[in-house]
C-alpha cells in the first residue's frame, strides 16, 4: 500500500502556503515564523529512492508535462527562422535567428553564456539540425538542448508546453527533485500538479512505490515537509 | 650481553625491568645509523637485526622510541636507492609494524610507500601494494575517513605524473583495486582514474581504459568471490575442513567402499549439517546484503552507478580522449579501447561529437581486424541526438562494403544487423531524403538464396522497419498489423508524458465499472454514489444480480427502441450490446444518476457511447480526458492501481499485435449479435431465457476482466525481464549472422562438454583411495575375461533378467548424473 497519506499531505500543503505567507506555523512540535518573500516561492518535490541499482536498472528520464507551468518566469529562448523570430518579437520572447548563432562562431564560451542566461531553448524545425553543428556540444553539455516546433505548431503554446515540463533525471546519487508548482497558483492546481508528478514518477519506476523512500515537499525558502514515510 | 632474540622475549614479558638494555641499543642503533648516512656499509645484516628488534619492542616504551620511526623513515626516504635489498625489505616491515601498532601516521608511511614505487625490486613493490591497499581499506573500515582519503588520493595523483613509468602504473592500480574493492567508490577516484586515461603512458591509459570498461563486472565478480570466501572460512572455522572435502562426502562417493560404521555416519551428518547452514548463511546475507550495521558492509551494499556515469565532465573528456585516439601511435589493441570508451560514453551521456563517426567510418572495410566490435562501437555511439545527415554517409558506407553480392554472407549478416541497430537507435535515419529506396534495397535480401544468415539479417530488419517506420516499405511489406498512428520523432523532439502512462486505460474502466454499479476496490473515490452503496450490501452475489439487472435493462431497451426506431445510432448499438455485460444499460442508469455526477463527466459519458465488445484500443481512442481530470491527478495511485495498469497495458499491446485476438474479438461481436437476434426471438415468443444468457460468456467475462486476478499476474509479472547493464555496451556477438553464431555457440558448447570430462575425470582422482574391483575387472583385456562365469551368464541371460538388469542400470546412471553434474559445475567455477 502506499504510504502516502492524504491528510499529511493536506497538511503540508496547508503549512507551506501559511508559511510563505508569513504566518507562523507549527512543525514537529516547535513554532515557525513565515516570512512573505519579495519573489514566487517555488514548490519543490525531492524524492530519494530505495532498491534502485543505478547500474542494472532500467535507466529512467522522464518527462512530463503539468498542467499548470510551475515557474511561470523560466527564461525561454527561441532560436527561429524567420517567421518564428518575427512571431517571437511580436509575443515577447527572447530569440535568435541562424546568423545571430552564427556570429557566436562555436565559441565555447559564448555558447555556455547563451545556455546559462536562458532556462530553454526552443528551435524550430529548420533550424534544429543545424544546431549541433553552429553551437557544438554547449547546449547539450547544459541539458538544454532545445525542443523542436514545427511550422504548424502555434509558437505560444509551445513555449507554454516547454515551460509547463519537468524532467525526472537522476545523477550521481539516488535523489531526484523537481517543481511541481508555486504559491501564487491555486491549492487545488497546485495539488493535481503534485498528485500527477508523484504518480508519474511511482510509474516509471519498476516497483513503483516501493522503489520510493522518502518524499518531501517543501517551498524555495521554507520548512521541508515530509509527505512520503 | 644477551642476543637481540632472547633480549626481546625478556622485555616483553617485563619491560620495565630492560629498560637500560633497550636504551643502549637505541644508542647503537643511532651511532650506526649516523654511520650508514655517511657511507652504507656492505653488509647491513647487523643493523637490519637491530631495527627489527626496536620496531617490535618499540610500542612499549614510547616515550624513549620517540623518533625512531621517524628515522627509520628518513633513512628509507633518503637512501633507498642506494640500499641492499635485503635490508631495504626489513627497513619497510618494521615500518608497516609500526604502522600497525600506531606509532607511525597512515599517510606518512603511505606517501612514503608511494615513493618507493620508483624502487628497481619486485618483491618491495609487492610488498607496498598489498601494504596500501590493506591499510586503506582497515582506515576506512569502521568508517570512511575522508580527510585520510584525501590526502592519499592526492598523493596518488601527483605519482601518476611521476616520472618512473612503473611507480605511476602502480599507483593507478591501487586507485583501481580500491575502486573495485569499493572502499574509494566516490567521483574523485573516477576522475583521477579518467585523467590517466589520458596520460602520456601507454601502460596506464591501457589500465584506465579497461578500468571504465570493465570494472562494474569485476566488481560484481568479486562480490561473488567475497562471499563464497566467507562460507569457506565459516566451514572451516565450524568442522575444521573445506568446502570441498564436505561437499564430496555429501556426495557420498568418498566412504562408497568402507566400512559404515556409527562414528563415520555421526561425523558425516555433521558435515551435512554444517554445509547446509553455510548455504543458508549465504542466502541471508545476500538477502540482508544492507541491513549490515559495519560501515563497509553499508558501503559495498550502497547503490552502484556505473563508472562511466560518475565522470564529471563526460564531453570534455571525450573530446580530449578522441584527440589522443586521432594522433595515436599506439597498439591497435588500445586504440580499439579507447573507441570502445569514447563510444560508451557518447552513448551514454548523449553526447555530440559529430567528427567520431566519419572517423570510425575509416575502419569500416570488411577485413578490417576486430570490424565487428568496431561496428559494434558505432551503435554505441549513436543516440537520438545525432543528426541523421551525420549517420547517413556511415549506413551507406556500411552497405556498399559490406552487403553487395561480391562480400561474403557473414560480413552481409554483419552489414545488415548493423544497420538494423542503427535504425534502432536513431530512427530518424529512416527518414533521410532517398533512405526509401536505401532500405528497401536491403530489405530485398530476404530473398537472397545462398545463405541463411542473409535472409534472417535482412528479415529481421525488415521487422524492425515495420515497428519503426513503415512508411518507407513497399505496400505488399508493410505488414498487416502495423503501428500506423506513431510517427518517427522529429530531430529535437521527444515524447512527454502527460501522465501515467495507462493510467487512462484504469479510469476508463473504473468509470465503466463504477456505471454498472460496481466498485473495483474500496478505496475508489467514486464509490459515493448510492448505487455503490446498495451494491455494496450485495457483494458476494455481484455477478448473478448483474445479470439479471442486465436483462431487465435489455427488456427496457428493447421498449425505448420499439419507441424510438428513428435513432439509426441506437439501433447499431443494441445490436452490439451483449446481455451480460450490458454497458447499454448501464447507460439507462447512469442517465438516472446523472445529478449526482459532475457536468464535464456527464457530457462525456453523453457522446461516448461505449459498446460491450470493443477492443481496448477502441475504446481509448473515444475516450478523450483532459489533464486534470485523469484519474492520476485526482489520487494517488496504490501498487494494486499500478499493477491493473500494467495488466491492461499488456493487453493493449497484445491487442495491437496480434492477428489472432482481433479475429476473436470480431467472433465474439457476431456471435453475440448472432445470439441477441435469437434471444429476441425466443422472447417475443415468450419463452424464459434468463439461464440461456449465461452460456457462453463465462469465460469471454474472466478473460477480459483485468480485475478478476490481480494478485497472481502481478507476481508473474515481477521476475520478467532482465534489464541489459547500463553502462552503455553493446554485444558484438549480436551483430553475427546466425550460421557464425551458431558455429561459435557450439564450439562452446563443446569446450564445455570436455570440461565436464575432465571434471569427471577429477571427479574419480579425487576420490581418495585406489580403484575398486570392479573398475580393476573394466579396465582388464577382454579376452581374460571373455571364458569367465560373469560373461558367460550374460550372453545366456533369460529376456526378463536382461530387462531387470537394464531398469538397474539405468537408476544407477540417474543417480550418478546428478553428482557428475555438480562436479562438473564446481570444476568450471574453480577454472573460470
Amino acid at each position: 500500500m502506499s504510504k502516502l497519506n492524504k491528510e499529511v499531505l493536506d497538511d503540508a500543503l496547508d503549512k507551506i502556503f501559511a508559511f510563505s505567507a508569513g504566518e507562523e506555523i507549527t512543525k514537529d512540535g516547535e513554532t515557525l515564523q513565515g516570512k512573505k518573500r519579495n519573489f514566487t516561492e517555488t514548490l519543490e518535490l525531492q524524492v530519494t529512492l530505495k532498491n534502485y541499482d543505478p547500474r542494472k536498472d532500467k535507466r529512467f528520464a522522464g518527462s512530463f508535462k503539468l498542467p499548470t507551468v510551475p515557474r511561470p518566469n523560466l527564461k525561454v529562448c527561441v532560436l527561429g527562422n524567420d517567421v518564428h523570430c518575427e512571431q517571437a518579437k511580436d509575443l515577447g520572447y527572447a530569440h535568435m535567428s541562424v546568423d545571430d548563432l552564427k556570429k557566436l562562431n562555436k565559441n565555447k564560451k559564448l555558447v555556455k553564456k547563451l545556455a546559462k542566461k536562458y532556462d530553454a531553448f526552443v528551435a524550430s524545425q529548420a533550424l534544429i539540425k543545424q544546431i549541433p553543428r553552429l553551437l557544438g556540444p554547449g547546449l547539450n553539455r547544459a541539458g538544454k538542448f532545445p525542443t523542436v516546433v514545427a511550422p504548424s505548431e502555434s509558437l505560444e503554446a509551445k513555449v507554454n508546453e516547454v515551460k509547463a515540463q519537468i524532467k525526472f533525471q537522476m545523477k550521481k546519487v539516488l535523489c531526484l527533485s523537481v517543481a511541481v508548482g508555486n504559491v501564487d497558483l491555486s491549492r487545488e492546481e497546485n495539488e493535481i500538479n503534485l498528485k500527477l508528478a508523484l504518480n508519474f514518477l511511482a510509474s516509471l519506476l519498476k516497483k513503483s512505490w516501493q522503489n520510493i523512500k522518502v518524499a518531501y515537499l517543501k517551498s524555495t525558502m521554507g520548512p521541508a515537509f515530509q509527505i512520503y514515510f | 650481553m644477551l642476543s637481540l632474540a632472547l633480549l626481546q622475549n625478556k622485555i616483553k614479558r617485563a619491560p620495565e625491568a630492560y629498560e637500560a638494555e633497550f636504551k643502549q641499543q637505541l644508542r647503537t642503533f643511532n651511532a650506526q645509523l649516523s654511520i650508514f648516512e655517511l657511507s652504507p656499509p656492505k653488509d647491513s645484516k647487523e643493523f637490519g637485526r637491530l631495527v627489527t628488534f626496536l620496531s617490535q619492542v618499540a610500542n612499549l616504551y614510547p616515550k624513549e622510541s620517540g623518533n625512531f620511526a621517524d628515522s627509520v623513515k628518513g633513512l628509507l626516504e633518503k637512501s633507498y636507492d642506494t640500499m641492499d635489498p635485503d635490508l631495504r625489505k626489513t627497513l619497510f616491515q618494521a615500518l608497516v609494524l609500526l604502522r600497525n601498532r600506531g606509532q607511525l601516521d597512515p599517510v606518512t608511511l603511505i606517501s612514503l610507500c608511494f615513493s618507493l614505487f620508483r624502487c628497481q625490486d619486485k618483491t618491495l613493490r609487492e610488498l607496498l601494494y598489498t601494504h596500501i591497499v590493506a591499510d586503506v581499506r582497515n582506515v576506512n573500515k569502521k568508517a570512511s575517513n575522508h580527510k585520510l582519503n584525501r590526502a592519499i588520493q592526492n598523493v596518488v595523483y601527483s605519482m601518476l605524473e611521476d616520472p618512473s613509468s612503473i611507480a605511476a602504473k602502480r599507483s593507478l592500480q591501487v586507485m583501481v583495486d580500491l575502486y573495485k574493492r569499493r572502499v574509494w567508490t566516490d567521483g574523485r577516484t573516477v576522475n583521477v582514474i579518467a585523467e590517466a586515461c589520458l596520460s602520456n603512458q601507454p601502460k596506464n591509459v591501457a589500465i584506465g581504459l579497461q578500468f571504465f570498461l570493465g570494472i562494474d563486472e569485476k566488481i560484481d565478480a568479486l562480490q561473488d568471490d567475497e562471499e563464497d570466501d566467507a562460507i569457506e572460512d565459516a566451514l572451516q572455522a565450524s568442522t575444521g575442513k573445506t568446502r570441498d572435502k564436505l561437499e564430496r562426502g555429501a556426495q557420498k562417493t568418498s566412504r562408497m567402499y568402507s566400512k559404515k560404521t556409527r562414528a563415520r555416519l555421526r561425523k558425516k551428518e555433521k558435515d551435512e549439517k554444517a554445509l547446509k547452514k553455510a548455504r543458508l548463511a549465504k542466502l541471508a546475507a545476500r538477502e540482508a546484503g544492507n541491513a549490515g550495521t559495519s560501515s563497509e558492509r553499508r558501503r559495498i551494499a550502497a547503490p552502484r552507478f556505473p563508472a562511466i556515469d560518475l565522470i564529471s565532465d563526460p564531453q570534455g573528456f571525450s573530446e580530449k580522449l578522441f584527440k589522443k585516439l586521432r594522433g595515436s601511435r599506439d597498439h591497435f589493441e588500445v586504440r580499439l579501447l579507447m573507441m570502445n570508451l569514447i563510444s560508451r560514453i557518447v552513448g551514454h551521456h548523449k553526447l555530440i561529437m559529430l567528427s567520431f563517426y566519419s572517423f570510425v567510418q575509416r575502419y569500416l572495410q570488411p577485413h578490417q581486424r576486430h570490424v565487428t566490435n568496431i561496428l559494434a562501437y558505432l551503435i554505441q555511439a549513436s543516440h537520438e541526438l545525432v543528426p541523421n545527415e551525420e549517420l547517413e554517409p556511415v549506413a551507406k558506407h556500411i552497405a556498399n562494403n559490406f552487403i553487395n553480392d561480391r562480400s561474403g554472407p557473414e560480413q552481409m549478416a554483419v552489414g545488415l544487423n548493423t544497420i538494423r541497430e542503427l535504425v534502432i537507435k536513431v530512427p530518424l535515419l529512416t527518414t533521410g531524403q532517398g533512405m526509401d529506396d536505401f532500405f528497401q534495397d536491403l530489405v530485398d535480401y530476404k530473398a537472397y538464396r545462398r545463405d541463411k544468415s542473409v535472409i534472417i539479417a535482412a528479415r529481421s530488419l525488415l521487422n524492425c522497419l515495420r515497428d519503426i517506420n513503415p512508411s518507407i516499405l513497399q505496400r505488399k511489406e508493410r505488414g498487416k498489423f502495423r503501428n500506423e498512428v506513431d510517427k518517427v520523432l522529429e530531430y529535437g523532439e521527444f515524447k512527454v508524458a502527460e501522465g501515467v502512462e495507462g493510467a487512462e486505460l484504469l479510469q476508463m474502466l473504473e468509470e465503466e465499472a463504477a456505471a454498472r454499479g460496481l466498485s473495483l476496490d474500496d478505496d475508489d473515490d467514486e464509490g459515493d454514489d448510492e448505487e455503490m452503496d446498495e451494491d455494496d450490501d450485495e457483494d458476494v452475489e455481484e455477478n448473478e444480480e448483474e445479470e439479471e439487472e442486465g436483462d431487465e435493462d435489455d427488456e427496457e431497451e428493447e421498449k425505448e427502441e420499439a419507441a424510438e426506431k428513428s435513432s439509426a445510432k441506437k439501433r447499431k448499438r443494441s445490436k452490439s450490446s451483449t446481455a451480460e455485460e450490458d454497458v447499454d444499460g448501464s447507460e439507462d442508469e447512469e442517465e438516472e444518476e446523472e445529478d449526482n455526477e459532475e457536468d464535464d463527466e456527464e457530457e462525456e459519458e453523453q457522446d461516448a457511447a461505449p459498446r460491450s465488445d470493443e477492443t481496448l484500443l477502441e475504446k481509448l481512442r473515444r475516450h478523450k480526458i483532459d489533464q486534470k481530470g485523469r484519474i492520476d491527478a485526482q489520487r494517488i495511485l496504490t501498487e494494486q492501481d499500478f499493477a491493473r495498469i500494467r495488466k491492461l497495458k499488456a493487453k493493449l499491446e497484445k491487442e495491437k499485435r496480434d492477428p489472432r485476438a482481433r479475429r476473436k474479438i470480431e467472433r465474439k461481436r457476431e456471435t453475440s449479435y448472432k445470439r441477441n437476434v435469437l434471444l429476441k426471438q425466443l422472447k417475443a415468443q415468450g419463452f424464459e431465457v434468463e439461464g440461456l444468457e449465461n452460456i457462453g460468456d463465462g469465460e469471454v467475462e474472466s478473460d477480459d476482466d483485468p480485475f478478476a486476478s490481480d494478485q497472481s499476474s502481478s507476481e508473474d509479472e515481477d521476475e520478467d525481464e532482465v534489464a541489459p547493464g547500463n553502462d552503455g555496451s553493446f554485444d558484438p556477438s549480436n551483430l553475427e549472422g546466425v550460421v557464425r553464431k551458431r558455429r561459435r555457440e557450439l564450439a562452446e558448447r563443446l569446450a564445455s562438454v570436455y570440461d565436464g570430462r575432465a571434471g569427471a575425470h577429477e571427479l574419480a582422482s579425487k576420490r581418495g583411495g585406489g580403484t575398486n574391483n570392479t573398475e580393476k575387472n573394466k579396465n582388464k583385456n577382454f579376452l581374460m575375461v571373455q571364458k569367465s562365469r560373469k560373461v558367460q551368464r550374460k550372453t545366456v541371460a533369460s529376456f526378463r533378467e536382461q530387462q531387470l538388469q537394464l531398469k538397474k542400470h539405468i537408476k544407477t546412471l540417474e543417480r550418478n548424473k546428478k553428482t557428475v553434474q555438480k562436479v562438473r559445475r564446481r570444476s568450471k567455477k574453480a577454472r573460470n
